[in-house]
């Protein structure tokens, strides 16, 4: 959006139509440019490149209009384009495409915007992972979400066409936890609620009424009775005793309703062992692992239209910025595990030895996305290096350090009074102040801190740092 | 004070002195005959019919081939409103395999909304029994007991007829009973049993559950035997659908189960195998009147009803050539001469002997003649509950009755010759019918 590249001042506007009706693309009413492709192997013979392109498919003239929308979103050169579509469109194009041609006013201002969008997203590189394709579609192309489409064969009974077609590794339902999980997408609108096997995560279900009291498939519907005399409770049929009814539990003769007996609410009788009951126990039995599960502990799942989030729009503009978060990994990195560990043995030193003071302190590096959106990639780079070697300065060489989800760094600071662990965190707290001076954000993240005076014994390594994180969110 | 017991103390002397030649023993064999020439021979033949029931029941060979005719069930309704449940459902609860219709005949149903919804309501409980079928028709203009009836009969598609009132029910078994009997083609109807349902009530239900029991369970059973049923109750009978229909259906005017009976009896004469069986198997429960106004007002009418049958509708009727000798005899036996002549003697012979003799061989002489007619009762109860009775629980609930029962029976031969004197004078049929005066007006008498 700042700096206009000059490449978009040579490349013209243009619009690729198929459709096997000739004149379809003279008829579009459209005074850009425009040509007329039958079939997509056509297009890939041309050797134009299609950075300010945007296509119409002719969902009515076209063999296979789908596997064509499909093969476009799939292509690295034109992926990101925008397509239109003429004539109906079924659910699983409209998810894959940016709508009806005719109800868009200006189709050169639309290529223009989502062109301009393309060039700056991602920090200005070239997408690297599945994630940066997705994020970077769906923000250039605004009217583009997320969409589900019912499909008896998918496990989730609803499947993405859109991951479907970009996923590169992963199943797609794996791709949509993490990108859910990472808040990066944000539901925009409650399409369907599917209950999963808890098993294997699969929808297809099959819910059958079984004996509540041994669980036997074979239950049906029978007129029970209901004997007064001794409150016995079974299907008719036993109580039928040579044109009579007589209970076969005492024996009692039973000649009159609301005398000797009556109906029970009782209507469902089992097969293997004669209980009679009111209702069947339900039972939840999946069609992809075999299991049977109680309905109550099945797995729901909403089934929702995704749109980018505030975090994800972040994302799609800087890219993905984990890597930059590395430089830290150079002060005396270990691993998480081995943090944790050392983190423990420190905690239980201190249980024999009472006058052994230590500190742990969080830094949250959550400001970084938007250094990068507003300063641009490599400014923000040298930013963030010059923070994590002011940091290295103020830590000593015994301090441990590590890394855990991308942004938050964790230092151990052994033999470290309360005082000392304060002092230490206001010196890292005015240092994401100071390193940001001159730009239009206040802080690059924020500093959380626990001496070992506020640990208690009960507490493990896990405990407190949990503690610390729930802080931070 | 000192009259009263030296009173007592004469009629204890006196009976005493029973064993000796005494005044008051001739007397008491004066009014003895009445008991051994009408009543014990009576009785006698109820206890041979009794044994026969029960030793054919005993050898029977169980015939269990199928046979499941089409049952329709028809209840007249009126104003009983949620009360018709129990009768329906007992309807739907018969563990008869054939298929049962049920045809409930709500008369008057602009005034009886309860009625009708409550039986409209049971519709989704009839979808849960398979071969049971519930029609309900309401009747606007009413009409009475008879136009229900037959507005039902014209519906009626089963080969089998059950009329029943909707405060009766019946034991799950009943249909199957009932039906059975037709498979002799010689059966046009079968009388079922009644029992009291409210004999828990008081005093007067359990005399009158105690009477059920043995003057017309018992009787009935015995007198069955001998193909000697004089009538079918009207809140309970059985019927060839075909048989109702060539009689022409009930008749206008009161007594009409009286009337419907005897009019199939005079069918006896032409075709000599025609019978009417009884079947003890086949048990109702109805409730009785439970207090004493109510109680003497039914037994006015149906006493009323029964001398009125006899004497004046149906005398011509009352031929050898028409019901053949046996019904005639039974007829003018049972039914003119035990329940309409009897209570005229015994009232008359109480009156001459206050008249006649002392106050204190009065007394002491009706204490022999109830005494003779307690070991009587208690003879035909014992009968009663070895070998007819299903529920011997319960009906051992009312010996304690038996000692008293014959003074209850008194009373109504007593008011039996009321009924009588009534309806001699004042056609009281017509006044006391549950059917209004408009629908009387076009009885064909
Ligand atoms: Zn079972
Ligand atoms: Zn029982
Ligand atoms: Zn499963």
């Amino acid at each position: 959006m700042a700096e206009q590249p000059e490449q978009q001042t040579r490349e013209p506007l243009r619009i690729v139509v198929f459709s096997r009706r000739a004149g379809f693309a003279d008829g579009l009413g459209t005074n850009l440019p425009s040509q007329q492709h039958a079939a997509y192997e056509e297009l890939a013979s041309t050797p134009e490149s299609g950075a300010r392109t945007g296509f119409v498919v002719d969902l009515e003239s076209l063999p296979e209009p789908l596997e064509l929308i499909r093969a476009l979103r799939q292509h690295p050169e034109w992926r990101m384009q925008l397509i239109w579509t003429r004539g109906d469109a079924g659910p699983e194009s409209r998810a894959l495409t940016d709508g009806a041609f005719e109800t868009v006013d200006n189709p050169g201002e639309r290529i223009e915007t989502c062109s301009g969008r393309l060039l700056t997203a991602n920090g200005g590189q070239p997408a690297r992972s599945q994630d940066d394709v997705l994020l970077t579609l769906l923000w250039s192309h605004p009217h583009m979400s997320l969409q589900p489409v019912r499909d008896w064969s998918a496990p989730e009974l609803y499947r993405y066409p859109l991951l479907d077609v970009l996923l590169e590794e992963d199943t797609p339902e794996f791709w949509l936890r993490g990108l859910k999980q990472r808040r990066l997408v944000e539901g925009q609108e409650l399409v369907d609620r599917v209950r999963l096997c808890p098993g294997c995560r699969h929808g297809h279900l099959s819910f059958v009424d079984v004996c509540p009291e041994c669980d036997s498939l074979d239950i049906r519907t029978e007129p029970g009775l209901h004997c007064f005399s001794c409150g016995h409770v079974a299907p008719q049929r036993l109580f039928q005793d040579n044109g009579m009814l007589s209970c076969p539990n005492c024996h009692a003769t039973l000649r009159h309703i609301g005398e000797d007996y009556d109906r029970p609410l009782e209507n469902h009788v089992c097969g293997g062992c004669q209980h009679m009951f009111m209702e069947g126990r339900v039972l939840a039995r999946c069609m992809a692992c075999g299991q049977a599960h109680d309905p109550d502990a099945l797995e729901a799942l909403g089934v929702y239209r995704y749109r980018l989030s505030e975090a994800g729009r972040l994302v799609a503009r800087t890219g993905d910025i984990g890597d930059l978060y590395g430089v830290f990994d150079e002060i005396n990195y270990v691993s998480p595990e081995h943090f944790e560990f050392f983190f423990d043995w420190t905690l239980k030193l201190r249980e024999r030895h009472e006058e052994i003071r230590f500190g742990l302190i969080l830094l949250h590096l959550n400001g970084l996305a938007r250094v990068i959106d507003t300063l641009g990639h490599g400014r923000g780079a040298a930013l963030v290096d010059s923070f994590a070697e002011r940091v290295k300065a103020l830590v000593r060489t015994t301090d441990l350090v590590t890394r855990t989800a991308d942004d938050r760094i964790w230092l151990l600071l052994p033999q470290t009074s309360a005082d000392g662990v304060d002092v230490l965190a206001g010196r890292l707290s005015r240092l994401m102040e100071d390193s940001v001076e001159g730009t239009a954000l206040d802080r690059l993240g924020r500093v959380y801190h626990e001496s070992s005076i506020g640990m208690s014994e009960a507490e493990d390594a896990a405990a407190v740092m949990a503690r610390l994180v729930s802080r931070s969110q | 004070m000192t009259g009263v017991l030296e009173f007592l103390a004469q009629i204890v002397e006196i009976l005493g002195g029973l064993f000796h030649e005494t005044n008051a023993l001739a007397l008491a064999y004066m009014f003895i005959p009445f008991v051994v020439f009408l009543e014990l021979p009576l009785n006698l033949m109820i206890w041979l019919g009794v044994l026969r029931y029960y030793t054919r029941r005993i050898y029977a060979v169980p015939t269990r081939y199928p046979y499941t005719p089409r049952v329709t069930c028809i209840i007249t309704c009126y104003s009983e409103g949620g009360g018709v449940r129990g009768t329906v459902r007992s309807m739907l609860e018969q563990v008869y395999p054939g298929q049962i219709e049920i045809i409930a005949v709500v008369d008057g149903a602009d005034q009886n909304p309860a009625t009708l919804s409550a039986l409209r309501a049971m519709e989704p409980e009839v979808e849960r029994y398979a071969s049971r079928k519930l029609v309900v028709v309401p009747k606007t203009p009413r009409g009475g007991r008879v136009s229900s009836l037959n507005a039902g009969l014209q519906m009626a598609r089963g080969e089998i007829l059950l009329a029943v009132d909707a405060d009766t029910s019946f034991d799950n078994t009943m249909v199957t009973e009932a039906a059975g009997h037709f498979r002799d083609p010689n059966v046009i109807a079968v009388a079922g049993s009644l029992r009291v349902r409210n004999w828990h009530d008081n005093l007067l239900t359990r005399f009158q559950a105690l009477e059920y029991m043995i003057t017309i369970h018992l009787a009935k059973v015995g007198l069955g035997e001998f193909h000697g049923i004089n009538n079918i109750s009207g809140a309970f009978g059985v019927f060839r659908t075909e048989m109702v229909r060539k009689i022409g259906g009930w008749t206008t005017g009161s007594a009409e189960d009286l009337d419907l009976t005897l009019r199939l009896k005079q069918y006896f004469g032409r075709y000599p195998g025609f019978r009417i069986a009884f079947e003890p198997r086949a048990m109702g429960h109805t409730d009785c009147p439970a207090t004493w106004k109510g109680f003497l007002l039914q037994r006015l009418r149906w006493d009323g009803d029964l001398f009125y049958m006899y004497m004046r509708k149906h005398r011509a009727a009352f031929s050898v050539r028409q019901m053949g000798f046996w019904n005639v005899l039974l007829g003018l036996w049972y039914g003119m001469l035990f329940q309409m002549i009897m209570p005229v003697l015994i009232v008359l012979y109480t009156l001459w002997l206050v008249v006649m003799v002392a106050p204190v061989v009065v007394v002491a002489t009706f204490i022999i003649i109830m005494g003779l007619y307690a070991v009587l009762t208690a003879l035909m109860y014992i009968t009663a509950l070895v070998f007819i009775s299903e529920r011997r629980g319960r009906d051992l609930r009312l010996a304690w009755l038996i000692p008293l029962f014959p003074f209850f029976a008194m009373l109504m031969r007593v008011w039996s010759l009321v009924a009588i004197i009534n309806e001699w004078w004042r056609h009281s049929s017509q006044e006391s019918s549950m059917a209004p005066w408009w629908v009387l007006r076009k009885s064909k008498r």
